[in-house]
């Protein structure tokens, strides 16, 4: 007996067999596609994961091209492309606001030194100040001065003079820009200057004075506003290289008197805006199986689905309108996973060893003198439990409006819409009409998913600005996917999904 | 068959080449353990993809203090093989009967049989006897292995042994018929 034991373990126990005709490098291309969680009897075009993250990175560069090609956009986008710019262009302080953008920062020395000299200038014209026989000193006669932080100015007229022998002050303004615009909210301020002064001062006649205010306690107060004409407040404007929208408010808060001499094209602030986000996260969905002739089969398979955690990514771009309303498309793979697990009971013949097949009897006496033992197939009802992962991937096109609100930094909102779903691979168990289990792939009949389908979605969200333009968010989703046909006594799947992904915005002003 | 830690240590990494590399050490002598465990063949290729994918994913499991890498990786194949055999294949019903023996015939010499010749007939055994000869005689399982890896008792492994190889000297030493059948096929690892 040992002998045969001896030969088997010497022929088989470390025993190699040679490569030869076995295709090594076709096995290892199967393992390393199963080992990226791809069976790779499966791959085509689709199902490449490098060629998706590669379409995915053509689409972000497209979509970052098309935005950064806007010339408007580049102007706003940061300081540093504004000093740019500057270099590119003469200062040349317009009396047409709607050029500003070409005109430097205000932060500019030689600017603000032109500035100036221009509304000196503009001034001198516009009370008409030209004497045939006298040449005017415009540095003495009318002076503005960049006061404090550069961003508050005085324009005084050195003729009047106050009960100090001061120059008055006709005008001064505030033009402090801390823009936010995501709401809106500018900080400027123009503020006419209410200038007391004595009655019995010494006043130089020259200068028409348009109003007289109140006469109290011997002090008048005048009110220079008209003074300022159209000219002389582009001039002061224009160097300032304010943004439009941002005219547009001054325009909006300037005192009622300037208004009637401003009419110079005001532009209005952009109606939209752009948002770009990147997404990921997990899903799990809940598998549900309807059909109006096979109920208790639909219930079945319903039992013996049910989801597993699956991974999502998204590219989505938003329009937002009057920075509230929301417009929002984009692409989105997603990854959905669940589990088949049946017990099934079948029949099945197993061995019984040494069981009786026969008794040896004494013809005679009748006696038992032997059973006849044999190992024998018997029918035997066999449990076994069946589990399968199963996998379905997909892409999808969202269509969505929504809204959103900014509370400081943060924001929320919510989009609802349609989603377009194309199915690129699905694979796993589940059950056939007649309640057998089968394996499924996207080329056959008994896929659950439907290749196409349209899907309801409802996402509220939540973020938070971490700079000017970017916010990380957090986007929990709904979404419901009737994979329904023509035929209702068909058995079609209606899923529940269920998205938790959290991401980045980029703002696009 | 020597693989390094390192190389160990890369592959649980997921790091390809390293995992090609231990694919290509191991494959010879897994393929080798498929076929005899397999009781259809044809699904060798498939059983290594799932072995080798088990193996890299499991691979940071492995305790090279209880067994060899090859002995680790071989039990994995192995419990695939008796997996596959179950649950796709299913019990070879119809060989059970295959053989009549003949207690009148000349002995069969062994030693005079090649390798496929003695695997065909090793896998021409109730399934039962064929797993636990298999482990014990060939890959050195004990008992107590055998008894965990199969979910039977020591006892009913003892006795499925015994009775694998009174089956084996049965159709050694009494089937002529047999030698016939063999010697007709042809045997195609691949």
């Amino acid at each position: 007996m040992k002998k045969i034991d001896q030969e088997y373990n010497k022929r088989f126990s470390n025993q190699e067999l040679p490569n030869g005709d076995f295709d090594v490098d076709g096995l290892w291309d199967d393992i390393s596609g199963g080992l990226d969680g791809i069976p790779a009897s499966t791959q085509n075009t689709w199902r490449n994961t490098w060629w998706f993250f590669g379409a995915m990175l053509f689409v972000i560069i497209g979509v970052v091209y098309f935005f950064f090609q806007n010339p408007s956009e580049i102007l706003s986008s940061t300081d540093a492309d504004t000093k740019e710019s500057n270099l590119k262009h003469d200062v040349k302080p317009e009396n047409k606001i709607k050029n500003v953008n070409e005109i430097l920062i205000r932060q500019d020395n030689a600017i603000i030194e032109s500035s100036l000299n221009t509304v000196q200038n503009k001034y001198i014209q516009d009370k008409n100040y030209k004497n045939s026989n006298s040449i005017i000193d415009k540095n003495e006669f009318v002076s503005l001065e960049i006061v404090e932080n550069k961003n508050d100015f005085i324009l005084s007229e050195n003729s009047i003079i106050d009960h100090k022998n001061m120059p008055v002050q006709i005008y001064k303004g505030n033009l402090k820009t801390s823009v936010n615009p995501h709401n809106n909210s500018y900080n400027i301020k123009l503020n006419k200057v209410e200038q007391e002064q004595s009655q019995n001062e010494n006043r130089n006649s020259s200068t028409d004075i348009p109003t007289v205010l109140t006469s109290q306690k011997e002090e008048v107060k005048y009110d220079y506003s008209n003074e300022v004409s159209t000219p002389i407040l582009n001039a002061m404007l224009s160097p300032l290289a304010l943004e439009e929208t941002l005219i547009y408010k001054v325009a909006q808060e300037m005192p009622e008197s300037f208004k009637g001499y401003y009419e110079v094209d005001i532009p209005k602030p952009k109606a939209y805006s752009w948002q770009i986000s990147l997404l990921g996260g997990v899903n799990n969905s809940l598998f549900n199986f309807k059909s109006t002739e096979s109920s208790e089969l639909a219930e079945l398979k319903s039992e013996t689905e049910n989801g597993e955690w699956g991974v999502n990514v998204g590219l989505k771009a938003a329009m937002v309108l009057n920075n509230k309303w929301l417009l929002s498309s984009g692409l989105e793979y997603q990854n959905v996973s669940s589990i088949f697990d049946i017990v099934q009971t079948t029949n099945m013949q197993i061995l019984k060893e040494d069981q009786i097949v026969k008794f040896l009897i004494d013809e005679i006496s009748g006696d038992t003198i032997g059973t006849v033992l044999e190992d024998v197939l018997v029918d035997s009802v066999v449990t076994r439990t069946i589990v399968n992962h199963n996998r379905y991937q997909q892409l999808s096109i969202p269509l969505e409006i929504g809204v959103q609100k900014y509370h400081g930094d943060l924001m929320y909102g919510l989009q609802a819409g349609i989603s377009v779903n194309f199915v690129t691979s699905q694979s796993g168990k589940t059950l056939d009409p007649s309640g057998e289990i089968v394996s499924f792939n996207s080329s056959d009949g008994f896929t659950p998913f439907r290749n196409f389908h349209i899907g309801y979605r409802v996402s509220p969200f939540i973020g938070y600005r971490v700079a000017k333009n970017w916010a990380f968010t957090f986007r929990p989703q709904l979404a419901f996917n009737p994979h329904a046909g023509f035929d209702s006594s068909d058995i079609q799947l209606r899923s529940s999904q269920f998205n938790f992904n959290v991401g980045v915005q980029y703002s696009l002003n | 068959m020597e693989i390094s830690i390192d190389i160990i240590q890369a592959c649980i990494k997921q790091q390809r080449a390293a995992q090609g590399k231990v694919y290509k050490t191991l494959l010879p002598y897994l393929r080798a353990v498929a076929y005899r465990y397999l009781k259809d063949t044809s699904y060798v290729k498939d059983v290594l993809q799932d072995s080798f994918i088990k193996i890299f994913r499991r691979l940071d499991k492995y305790d090279a203090s209880k067994a060899t890498l090859m002995q680790w990786t071989a039990r994995i194949v192995i419990n695939t093989c008796l997996n596959y055999n179950e649950r796709i294949i299913g019990l070879p019903k119809e060989e059970l009967k295959m053989f009549k023996l003949d207690v009148h015939r000349a002995p069969l010499a062994i030693q005079k049989l090649s390798n496929e010749h003695l695997l065909y007939i090793l896998k021409q055994m109730p399934d039962e006897y064929f797993k636990v000869f298999n482990l014990y005689v060939i890959d050195g399982y004990s008992h107590q292995e055998i008894c965990s890896l199969l979910n039977i008792s020591q006892e009913l492994s003892r006795q499925r042994l015994s009775r694998a190889r009174t089956w084996l000297k049965k159709i050694f030493h009494k089937n002529p018929d047999l030698i016939n059948e063999i010697n007709a096929m042809t045997f195609n690892l691949n």
